[in-house]
């Protein structure tokens, strides 16, 4: 994508930087991925003159990279005005930004979004979907422990069952994978088939198109068939450590 | 009996730094190779690319634009 002539075409209106990290000793910049917040490659980010970053690219696309960098200058722009000259709609989107880049944490964010006032209804929407995606990551389980991690998933599962019955869930692809993808999990341990199969049916409306994903719906499917099967009486029920579930054939 | 011992493990030390020295240099000088190899690639000539750090932000002062910064590796594909 980047021997395209569109990205040719977008690489005249920005200064183009490439960092290289060559694990040659004592190159000048060689650590410049971590103190910019990369943690893999590619890393793809907007900077400003500083150096510090303004945007995330959130597509790697020509298209992507155009908004991230738009999206960043506007940041610039609006962090330039006196903060009495600051809109509403410029203090949601310095709001949203900071969400994005991590500088906001639940409780910070939440006292940030409890000051908006007169929000419109596009707004509040905004302003409650990256309220709600800060929940879902708040919840998910951030340890090595495998066991514990399986544990918190559990409670995180359960935690989503019940906003999601409240009517909350996520919009975006990168909440919606973890909010459902523990709900599964959850919704096995309960043996709840019908709470499965719905938030199965909420993944495949957002990635069942996805060919690399077709592996994990496939066995998603098969995860759901136990349970009902379960449910009609027709399985032993299965112990933690069966995952396999494939049992002999005598 | 010790003096002996001393002796062969001194030379056996000395007959492996050369070749240790030599591995990192081998290394160094492929590292350096696989970068040179990658700031010549055309994407990286024809799109305007710097990977000087300092340079990028000069140029970002001295025209107002934002930096696009495309982090990448030379040592591994």
């Amino acid at each position: 994508m980047l021997s395209t002539e569109e990205f040719k075409a977008f690489s005249t209106e920005y200064v183009m930087f490439c960092h290289i990290t060559t694990r040659i000793p004592g190159r000048a910049d060689e650590d410049l991925l971590q103190k910019k917040g990369g943690t893999g490659f590619p890393y793809l980010v907007a900077l400003d003159a500083h150096g510090d970053v303004i945007a995330k690219a959130k597509d790697r696309s020509v298209a992507g990279f155009r908004a991230m960098m738009e999206s960043g200058a506007k940041f610039v722009a609006i962090q330039a005005k006196p903060e009495a000259e600051r809109t509403l709609d410029d203090r949601v989107f310095v709001f949203l930004h900071d969400i994005e880049m991590e500088e906001l944490d639940l409780a910070a964010a939440q006292a940030e979004a409890a000051k908006f006032e007169g929000l419109s209804p596009e707004q509040k929407a905004q302003v409650d979907g990256a309220l709600l995606g800060l929940e879902i990551e708040s919840l998910l389980p951030r340890t090595r422990d495998r066991e514990e991690a399986k544990r918190l998933a559990l409670v995180a599962g359960k935690r989503f069952s019940e906003m999601w019955a409240e009517g909350r869930e996520p919009k975006d692809e990168a909440h919606i994978q973890p909010f459902f993808i523990v709900m599964l999990d959850y919704a096995e341990s309960e043996k709840d088939a019908a709470l499965f199969e719905k938030a199965l049916a909420k993944l495949e409306a957002t990635f069942g198109e996805n060919p690399r994903a077709k592996g994990f719906f496939d066995a998603q499917k098969g995860r759901l068939a136990k349970l009902k099967a379960a449910d009609d009486g027709g399985v032993e029920d299965h112990h933690e450590g069966d995952e396999g579930g494939e049992k002999d054939d005598h | 009996m010790i003096r002996p011992l001393v002796l062969a493990l001194a030379g056996m030390l000395l007959a492996t730094l050369p070749t240790a020295a030599r591995a990192q240099d081998v290394d160094v000088a492929k590292m350096q190779k696989q970068y040179e190899e990658k700031v010549a690639e055309s994407w990286f000539t024809s799109n305007g690319f710097t990977d000087d750090y300092a340079v990028a932000k000069a140029k970002a002062v001295e025209t107002g634009k934002p930096i696009f910064a495309y982090f990448s590796r030379s040592y591994a594909p």
